[in-house]
């Protein structure tokens, strides 16, 4: 918990997250930038953009009926852990939130010992149903479990027993991108909610109104580019516009600043290595490769973005396509394995080439 | 007396001779206050290293040029003791734990504890953070990267990190998300020749352009491989004449011959006597990687259109295989025979053909 | 007589608390007098295995050695001179194979001349951490101390100068008055491996200031880690005087004489045709030699129960159906780890001799893999040739080449040595697929086919074998990179050996002219530096008596 306060939520670029420094040139008291992830996280159930299903049994627990056992999955950024968070918010109010919830990250420690003593001590406490001002309050504790999936086994099996014990006192919400990497029977205790990728226009829609409240000064494709950038991926996209501000500082952004920032190929690259390609002569193309590795791409940005281009490429039959896409899935498996890019993608662009010219 | 690569190498960013458009964002990035974790990434010889001093330096002022190498040592929890090798100034600490091997997230973890714990004296124009220069990032394991994210957020209040690597291949998502990515590409051809006639204007001596322009060809857009081979040209022999050769390093010269010798004959003994040579290689510790790149360059240049692809291919499968074993000798070797028995058939099939 | 054994017997009641009295009890006085006597008595008790001592102990007396006159004669010199003071005689380096006789020979003579012995033995558990000591109960032979074992060393080496010592007046039953003392060193501590710059240290003044003659005896096993030449080059030791002397493994007629010596003096009568077997299985270790004939001829039910249980080794099977304990029983569990097998083994991979019976046939696309079966076996091989699988591997990698008839059979050899590197190099799962290491003995043999359909190739010249360069290459490479990393302590490693090195060292050779490879000179002469090592099987004698040095190199410069 006091990782979530103190630093924010993972993939925030660290962008100042903790607040300290400005210099102490003592010119004015430190207005220490929040990282916009947190600063626009939505503070409300009803703010979170495009999960109805999930936003509808929240909201009824808001008045008052009982909630299961909770388990989020999804792609990264869809709103997950705001989600949660701004139910907890709700449910109990500023002063009740600290004490009744119970936050475990995965930068956190969270092996089975910890499962064992912390999570079970704060399960066992009960809680009574009403808050301090005399409003009515739920009667159960919550316990939020981030990047549930890198979890070891056995902290997750350690974990349903208490998830059953502590049924009456306490809820869980497990949080995780792939729901298979969690037990069966802890999926089985839950009820599973899945966040959708957002679409294209509630990004948009999202990003503009920070872009107004934040004086960004962005174009229209800067703002396209990064929606394509991000992949529905909000806080991707949040943080690469924040990052994108901060480099350019009042200038207006344009696409070619945001691909910058998230290291994404240009497509004119990509044109052109298809087209060295097609020309059919291996002098041409290695000079070519220098070139593209010269220019401080990662191989593995490159291979994800060639086989985009590849897939719709016109000149290629699909039985070619296949055999290149293959060619794609060995070569981003040999560079996991830490093989030499130069080498991999002069393998890759061979292989193109003798698919293009035939 | 030192290299020409250290004494000319540019102090601020003010003064760095390209890519000055992205210096003035860094410049901007410094003054604007707050100073996000970053990570540099380029191709080797960029300038990636010049522009993480020439910032360190604008941050702190001149005192980060006082350098003093330090050798400290950390202990394992299995009780192994550690040494590492640093260079710190007052404000910073640069490290490169890519030589301590596997214990490489103990050491990392260690460090910036211990930098970050340690307050600065409170004066005027300082920072309230300090920095540490991990260079080599994209050789620490996957261990000392996950075990670096949680520093990185635990210290961030005291302690800016900046990570210098070759590619942003091997850095896992959960770093490259907290860091701002600055990427450092390559200088052009004509950028470096315009460098070294600075460096030579500097130095006194006359560089005709037709050598300037063929060093910058052969350094492959490496400035510090450029400069390097304009030094050496110096001393090999001055007055600059415009059809001076241009001296390979030794390694490559030797794998030129090594790959002459592949071509000229195969059979079993001749990659007995190959082998010989690669072992001198290894034994010079020339980087497995550097060795495959260099033969299927000049290995290519001997083989028809069709083979060329093939011979690739070979080159890509075994470098990969290389990694995962243990035995670099037996998966270079491999290659040589495949190569040569790819070479052998098509020499033959040429000689069927022509009959 | 019944004085003897009355004070014999009060001995062996009262169990020694110092452990090097075990010489003393054997000693030529007691096994003339009184040894028929017990063990026939031993023997009318059970026949186990109760002797009260090892025979190979017996030979720690001057008149029984069973090493090189010679040599008992040169380490003599050498113990008179350094106890009368002679200059230069202060520390004395005995090498040679294990068994051979070097403690046996100190032993006898300092027992003869009435020195006493004091010697080092490293503390079985040394606690370098305060915390750790005081959870574990005390066991022992423990040693709580807050050093490591290196200071300890030094410290005993300086105290036996000092300090004459307490217990040698209550462990010599005779009471005479030693002569002088002498420091004998044969277990280092395994810091000294690491670092021997640390023990030379010690070494050096040691010599300076020390009164006591020290010996160390080290064995020179074909490990590299622990050969003596590391802790003891050979110019250090000229420079700070320490002599050397190095044994020869057992003769086979010493050892032979001494085999027999020792049955007639315990009267147990031995058929010469075991001893032969045995002593050639020793091959010039006398310790395991006697070894070899005690529990050979001094078995219980259950000892030879084991022994012949139904197992891999041929020769145990043999002798599963008879009663006798023959020699080959001796020598199979006593065999040394020789050379032999490995020799073996290897040429039976590389030659590959196959059966005349027709190939297995295979699908029309893979006729070209199809091979008439084989006459051995790789897995037993591996099995018998006492080497773990990388190792064979990486013996077969140096050697296959001259054994390929082309360059595809010979990337087919690689190709499967390529797949068993990668399987043996799975450390993540320990060493549980090294079972799978065959691979690469099977690969070689397949690749032995290629291009030649399924004749045998006929090989019949004798091509010599050579033990694997890797290793000397890795250490070579390490050297450098300590070298380097002096010069250089951060950057990175990939741009200083590819391109700082080479150009630095042509613009400054003075400052980093030492790390400057040879390589462009050697790229001119087209010529390379041959790493070379040889062992051959010509015959035992021979290669008995030159220790067997797998790191052995001879580097011929062509030049």
């Amino acid at each position: 918990m006091h990782a979530f306060l103190k630093t924010g939520k993972l993939g925030s670029g660290g962008k100042g997250a903790g607040g300290s420094g400005s210099l102490k040139t003592g010119t004015g008291s430190a207005n220490t930038p929040k990282p916009w992830v947190e600063k626009y996280r939505p503070k409300k159930i009803s703010d979170v953009a495009e999960q109805d299903d999930v936003v509808a049994v929240l909201s009824k627990t808001m008045n008052g009926a009982d909630f299961p056992n909770l388990l989020f999955y999804g792609p990264p950024g869809t709103g997950k852990t705001s989600t949660i968070l701004a139910a907890a918010r709700e449910l109990y109010g500023k002063d009740l939130f600290g004490q009744r919830v119970l936050e475990l990250n995965a930068s956190d420690e969270r092996g089975i010992q910890v499962i064992r003593d912390k999570v079970k001590n704060f399960a066992q406490n009960s809680v009574s149903s009403t808050k301090p001002d005399g409003s009515p309050c739920p009667s159960f504790k919550l316990v939020i479990l981030d990047e549930a999936d890198s979890m070891t086994h056995a902290a997750q099996a350690a974990l349903r027993r208490t998830m059953e014990k502590s049924s009456r006192t306490t809820r869980f919400c497990l949080i995780c991108n792939y729901v298979s990497r969690i037990i069966e029977p802890l999926t089985s205790r839950c009820s599973k909610f899945r966040f959708r990728p957002l679409g294209v226009a509630i990004l948009e829609e999202r990003l503009r109104s920070i872009c107004n409240t934040e004086n960004v000064n962005i174009s229209d494709e800067g703002i396209s580019a990064l929606i394509e950038v991000s992949e529905g991926d909000l806080r991707r996209a949040i943080t690469a516009l924040q990052s994108v501000a901060r480099l350019q500082s009042g200038r207006e952004i344009k696409e070619e600043h945001v691909y910058d920032i998230t290291g994404a190929v240009p497509q004119t690259w990509l044109r052109g290595l298809i087209e060295a390609c097609a020309s059919g002569s291996y002098d041409k193309l290695s000079a070519f490769v220098d070139d593209l590795m010269a220019e401080g791409y990662a191989a593995a940005q490159i291979l994800l973005q060639i086989h985009d281009c590849i897939v719709e490429e016109d000149n290629l039959r699909d039985v070619q396509k296949a055999a290149v896409c293959e060619k794609i899935a060995v070569c981003d498996h040999r560079l996991l394995e830490g093989g030499d890019e130069y080498l991999q993608i002069m393998d890759l662009s061979c292989c193109l080439m003798q698919n293009l010219t035939k | 007396m030192s290299l020409w690569i250290d004494k000319y190498r540019p102090k601020e960013l003010s003064k760095l001779d390209y890519h000055t458009e992205q210096a003035q964002h860094l410049k901007q990035l410094v003054d604007g206050g707050d100073f996000p974790h970053l990570l540099v990434t380029g191709p080797s010889g960029a300038g990636k290293k010049t522009r993480v001093v020439a910032l360190l330096r604008q941050l702190y002022g001149p005192g980060t040029e006082k350098l003093r190498i330090e050798h400290q040592s950390v202990l394992t929890a299995s009780k192994k003791k550690l040494e590492i090798s640093t260079v710190a100034s007052n404000y910073h600490l640069e490290v490169n734990p890519s030589d301590v091997g596997i214990h490489d997230r103990v050491v990392v973890q260690e460090l910036i504890k211990t930098l970050a714990s340690s307050h600065q004296l409170d004066t005027v124009g300082q920072r309230d953070f300090k920095v540490v220069v991990i260079v080599e990032a994209d050789k620490l394991t996957k261990d000392a990267q996950h075990g670096l994210r949680r520093t990185m957020e635990k210290y961030m209040s005291t302690c800016r990190i900046i990570l210098c690597a070759n590619s942003t291949s091997k850095v896992i998502p959960a770093i490259r998300s907290r860091c701002l990515v600055v990427r450092v590409p390559a200088p052009t051809n004509e950028q470096i020749v315009s460098i070294l006639q600075n460096i030579c204007k500097k130095e006194s001596l006359n560089l005709p352009i037709q050598l300037a322009e063929k060093i910058a060809v052969k350094s492959r857009r490496n400035l510090r491989r450029a400069i390097l081979m304009c030094e050496a040209c110096k001393v090999e022999s001055y007055p600059f004449s415009s059809t001076q050769e241009v001296s390979l390093p030794d390694w490559e010269v030797f794998l030129r011959t090594t790959a002459n010798m592949i071509v000229s004959e195969q059979s079993p003994n001749r990659l007995f006597e190959v082998r010989g040579r690669l072992y001198e290689l290894l034994s010079h510790c020339v980087p497995t990687n550097a060795i495959f790149q260099g033969l299927l360059r000049e290995l290519i240049q001997n083989v028809d259109g069709e083979l060329k692809a093939e011979v690739t291919r070979l080159a890509a499968y075994h470098e990969h295989r290389l990694n995962l074993g243990s035995k670099a000798i037996y998966h270079l070797e491999a290659f040589v025979a495949s190569f040569m028995a790819l070479y052998k058939k098509f020499l033959e099939e040429n000689m069927a053909d022509m009959f | 007589m019944s004085a003897a054994s009355k004070s014999k017997q009060k001995r062996s009641w009262i169990a020694s608390s110092f452990d090097d009295d075990d010489f003393s009890t054997t000693t030529s006085n007691d096994t003339k007098l009184g040894a028929p006597t017990i063990y026939k008595k031993l023997k009318g008790i059970s026949k186990s295995s109760k002797n009260p001592s090892l025979w190979s102990g017996e030979f720690v007396n001057k008149d029984r050695l069973a090493v090189h006159k010679k040599k008992a004669e040169e380490v003599e010199k050498w113990l008179i001179n350094a106890l009368t003071g002679v200059p230069g005689h202060r520390v004395l380096l005995l090498t040679g194979p294990a068994g051979c006789g070097k403690t046996a020979c100190v032993r006898a003579l300092a027992e003869d001349m009435t020195v006493v012995v004091k010697e080092w033995i490293n503390p079985s558990s040394v606690y370098t951490n305060n915390s750790n000591w005081e959870s574990r109960p005390w066991v022992p032979g423990d040693q709580v101390s807050e050093s490591g074992a290196a200071t300890l060393f030094r410290e005993y080496v300086s105290r036996v100068n000092k300090y004459g010592s307490v217990t040698t007046v209550t462990t010599n039953p005779s009471n005479r008055d030693y002569n002088g003392q002498l420091l004998l060193v044969e277990d280092l501590p395994n810091v000294f491996y690491r670092e021997p710059a640390l023990l030379q240290d010690i070494i050096r003044r040691y010599v300076l200031c020390g009164r006591t003659p020290a010996v160390f005896i080290m064995s020179d096993a074909p490990q590299l880690e622990h050969s003596s030449t590391r802790l003891f080059p050979p110019n250090f030791c000229s420079a700070v005087g320490v002599t050397i002397i190095q044994f020869n493994s057992v003769a086979t007629t010493l050892m032979t004489k001494a085999l027999s010596e020792v049955c007639r003096r315990h009267d147990v009568p031995v058929s010469t045709e075991l001893i032969t077997c045995i002593t050639e299985a020793a091959s010039g270790d006398l310790r395991s030699a006697t070894n070899a004939l005690q529990f050979s001829l001094d078995f219980s039910d259950t000892t030879k129960n084991i022994l012949l249980a139904p197992s891999k080794k041929k020769s145990r099977r043999k002798m599963a159906n008879t009663d006798d304990i023959s020699p080959a029983v001796a020598t199979s569990t006593n065999a040394k780890d020789s050379a032999l097998p490995l020799f073996r083994a290897l040429g039976k991979v590389l030659y590959c001799k196959r059966s005349d019976s027709p190939a297995a046939p295979l699908p029309p696309h893979l006729r070209q893999e199809e091979r008439a079966p084989a006459t051995a076996d790789p897995e037993v091989l591996l099995d018998t040739c006492y080497l773990t699988p990388p190792t064979f591997a990486a013996f077969l990698h140096q050697n296959y080449t001259p054994f390929m008839k082309s360059v595809a059979g010979a990337s087919t050899a690689l190709q499967y040595l390529c797949d068993a590197d990668l399987i043996l190099s799975q450390w993540a799962d320990g060493e549980k697929l090294w079972s799978y290491g065959s691979v690469a003995a099977r690969g070689v043999m397949h690749a032995t086919g290629v291009d030649s359909g399924s004749e045998v190739s006929k090989i019949s010249t004798f091509r010599p074998l050579v033990s694997p360069a890797f290793n000397d290459v890795t250490r070579t490479a390490s050297g450098f990179l300590e070298r380097v990393r002096s010069k250089f302590p951060t950057g990175s490693l990939h741009d200083l050996t590819s391109i700082i090195l080479p150009y630095s060292s042509i613009i400054d050779p003075y400052k980093f002219g030492g790390l400057a490879s040879e390589l462009g000179r050697m790229a001119e002469s087209g010529r390379v530096k041959q790493l070379q090592c040889h062992f051959s099987e010509h015959s035992r004698e021979e290669s008995v008596s030159e220790p067997i040095d797998y790191d052995d190199t001879i580097e011929e410069v062509s030049d």
